[in-house]
């Protein structure tokens, strides 16, 4: 397309005014491991991720070290799409500037700030210096006094939006679509959970099914605790382990077999020799 | 050297004081008194003498009758136990000129009675003459503020019995402001174990266990044996804690019997 | 008005104590502006995690000194997964204030905490430009430090079960605030265990 002359540098439009450094920034991350999101206003946020490269040489510990979800503060979660290790630099500076916020003004930063501020440093890279953007997008969930439970995402390009539920990473459109078909109002949080993971099994490329060793699963929510004697609503965060996975997808009937996947269920059991052989 | 070609003119004063360090306990119990100090002499982080004594017995002649009762008595029981802590040239000068006004004050207390009528006498007995702890506390105070423009830089406690025959305790600050306690520790230790003297002898802060900190504990004399624990405690913690403090521990006691002393040895670090 | 030493015009005292697998943490409750009693609720050990911090000195260094110790906890948590050590942490606090080795910060903090890595109790002191004096037995700081040491030396023994801990790091603080003009007016003791974590306030002497 002639792209070749104004796609060596971020610091150029093209002359259809575009960004091409942006945009394969986006293409590479539409390749990376899926990420789904959803919120309910009253209930919370669930956040799930899926890791793309699994081999049973890897060294994962889910109960540890994950590589799609990160906590930035005790009231952020955040998934991610893209390199891990542009999305290691941008989240280390995340959590310093969420704690720089904490010691400044003895409160815990609104989310929006968070996500404005890691925002405003991937567009920098879009307009100045001459280095490469960073080819991450994130999932944010969190949770402040001001505007309760939000989920934003953001993009190389700098831009962030607000949403109710919301995929990046891979297969996005087939993820948002089924989302819009299926998302209500007024869901329960375990009916965020089983949409997000019945969402995911059908969207997901890889065609075995959907193990601890394969997803991470966070949630967002306020519980109610009794703390002298008084019920208050506390804001949890919680990352669930192995063991946690494997029972929820159990409990969520995740990966067994409904009347509308009986097509793809042949499919899946031939897929299944293959591999068998190889 | 630091260089002074450039610099402000710096006066030279001569300093008259140096603190010696040490540390100085008296424990007045219901019929007996105790005057304690460390025996160290220091000056800045050197020692100038491990065996240094900055209590003076100040008694009426002991004789050979109380010799003959018990070897170790070192004063009758109208002594005074004199102690000074802080500047050791000001502790023993103020000792000495103490000592001497209590040598004319009793030598006058015998003199005042004419030769050959001693008859005048209650029952005719040879009274000893001695200073009364009272009296010794004020005339100490007078010694003091007579140098109130160039003090006597010591911290002084005495210690003795009462003329009810009751333990009893005075305590000077430099310029001699004085108060009769049921202890005090004066010196480089006072800090660090004046509270321990208040919880370990007049039972601050105790309560009786079960009555939610409601009743406080019954304050009681303490025996003898319980005082000279406590003392030792006192001076091993403080030899710990503190570089001016340490070498020896010289313990006196007065009673009815008389004055007696001890010794110990504290850590020599 | 002539210089004022920094750390003697809030006023106030901290020492902890280790026992038999428990250490113990105590503080006094006064912020005063020298003379002027100003506060009688002004704590001065916080929780890090498991780790007890107090710190004594002026008091807007201690409050700063907290909340960037606060900082520097929450991101440790974060990268590392897990809770900090207090031999850790007392080496954290150590970097921190010598960051202000030529305008130090005029506090002085004392770590207590039970160390998962040696299994043993673990109390330590600074000076407030962060030498470490990690002591085996107690640590005093503060405007009463001299009546402190002199309490702890004398009523101090090791391997102390932890209500009679709780008995003897109490008598030692509150005899020691009360020959402290500028110290005292409540105290909250810390109890910590393996299990749990104990808070108890102490009925004081108000002046």
């Amino acid at each position: 397309m002639g792209s070749r002359r104004y796609d060596s540098r971020t610091t150029i439009f093209s002359p259809e005014g575009r960004l091409y450094q942006v945009e394969y920034a986006l293409e590479s991350i539409s390749m990376a491991g899926t990420c789904i999101a959803i919120m309910n206003p009253k209930h919370g946020i669930v956040l799930l991720a899926e890791r793309k490269i699994t081999s049973k040489l890897l060294e994962q510990d889910n109960d540890n070290d994950l590589e799609k979800i990160y906590k930035l503060d005790d009231h952020i979660l955040v998934g991610v799409a893209g390199l891990t290790s542009d999305a290691e630099s941008l989240i280390d500076t995340a959590r310093i500037h969420a704690q720089q916020y904490l010691k400044t003004y003895g409160d815990q930063i609104p989310v929006e700030n968070l996500v404005r501020r890691i925002s405003d440093i991937k567009q920098a890279y879009t307009q100045y210096g001459g280095m490469r953007p960073y080819g991450v997008s994130f999932l944010y969930a969190g949770y402040d006094d001001l505007n309760g439970f939000q989920l934003f995402t953001s993009n190389p390009s700098g831009n962030y939006s607000s949403w109710k539920a919301i995929s990046i990473g891979s297969n996005t459109q087939s993820a948002q679509t089924l989302l819009q078909m299926d998302y209500k109002e007024d869901m329960t949080l375990d009916e965020c959970i089983k949409l997000s993971l019945k969402t995911l099994s059908k969207t997901t490329d890889s065609s075995s099914k959907l193990t601890s060793d394969r997803i991470e699963i966070s949630t967002i929510s306020k519980d109610l605790v009794t703390i002298n004697g008084v019920e208050k609503e506390k804001m949890s965060l919680k990352i669930y382990t192995n063991k946690e996975i494997e029972r929820m997808l159990k409990e969520h009937k995740v990966n067994e077999k409904n009347d509308d996947d009986e097509e793809e269920e042949e499919e899946d059991e031939d897929d299944d020799e293959d591999m068998e052989e190889y | 050297m630091s260089p002074q070609h450039g610099s402000q003119p710096i006066q030279h004063q001569f300093n008259p004081y140096s603190d010696n360090g040490g540390t100085l306990l008296g424990i007045a119990g219901e019929d007996f008194a105790i005057l304690a100090s460390d025996t160290r002499q220091s000056v800045d982080y050197s020692i100038n003498t491990r065996l240094s004594h900055k209590i003076k017995v100040i008694s009426p002649p002991v004789t050979k009758e109380m010799k003959l009762e018990s070897t170790d008595i070192v004063g009758t029981k109208n002594s005074v136990l004199f102690g000074t802590n802080g500047f050791s040239a000001d502790g023993d000068a103020l000792t000495k000129a103490f000592e001497e006004n209590w040598k004319w004050y009793v030598h006058d207390q015998n003199s005042n009675v004419e030769t050959g009528f001693e008859f005048l006498n209650e029952n005719n007995e040879e009274k000893e003459s001695f200073m009364s702890m009272q009296s010794a506390a004020r005339n100490v105070q007078h010694l003091l503020y007579g140098k109130r423009f160039f003090p006597y830089y010591v911290h002084t406690i005495l210690a003795g019995l009462d003329e009810e025959g009751k333990g009893c305790v005075y305590s000077f600050d430099p310029v001699g402001s004085y108060e009769r306690e049921q202890c005090r520790v004066g010196g480089a230790g006072a800090s660090l174990i004046m509270p321990f003297l208040d919880n370990q002898v007049n039972f601050k802060n105790q309560y009786i266990p079960g009555t939610n900190s409601t009743e406080r504990r019954k304050i009681e004399y303490l025996s003898l044996d319980e005082c000279l624990k406590l003392v030792k405690d006192a001076f091993t913690s403080v030899t710990e804690r503190h570089i001016t403090v340490g070498d020896g521990l010289e313990i006196f006691i007065i009673d009815k019997n008389g004055v007696r002393s001890e010794y110990h040895a504290l850590k020599k670090d | 008005m002539s210089q004022q030493d920094p750390s003697t015009i809030n006023g106030g005292i901290v020492v902890a104590m280790t026992g038999k697998d428990c250490v113990a943490i105590a503080c006094d409750l006064r912020l005063g502006s020298q003379s002027l009693g100003v506060a009688n609720n002004f704590e001065k050990i916080h929780q890090y995690g498991k780790v007890f911090i107090g710190f004594t000195g002026l008091a807007t260094d201690a409050l700063t000194l907290s909340a960037d110790l606060k900082y520097k906890h929450n991101l440790y948590k974060l990268k590392e997964n897990r809770g900090i050590q207090p031999e850790v942490f007392a080496n954290l606090i150590s970097s921190t204030l010598y960051e202000k080795r030529f305008g130090p910060y005029f506090s002085t903090p004392v770590v207590a905490g039970l160390s998962e890595k040696t299994g043993e109790p673990y109390v330590a002191g600074f000076d407030c430009i962060g030498c470490i004096d990690a002591a085996r037995d107690f640590i005093v700081a503060g405007t009463a430090s001299d009546q402190l040491f002199g309490m702890c030396e004398a009523l101090y023994e090791p391997n102390l079960e932890s209500e009679d801990l709780f008995e003897t790091i109490s008598q030692a603080l509150l005899n020691a605030a009360d020959r402290d003009a500028i110290s005292g007016w409540g105290a909250a003791v810390y109890m910590i265990t393996k299990d749990k974590v104990t808070k108890t306030y102490l009925k004081t002497r108000q002046d």
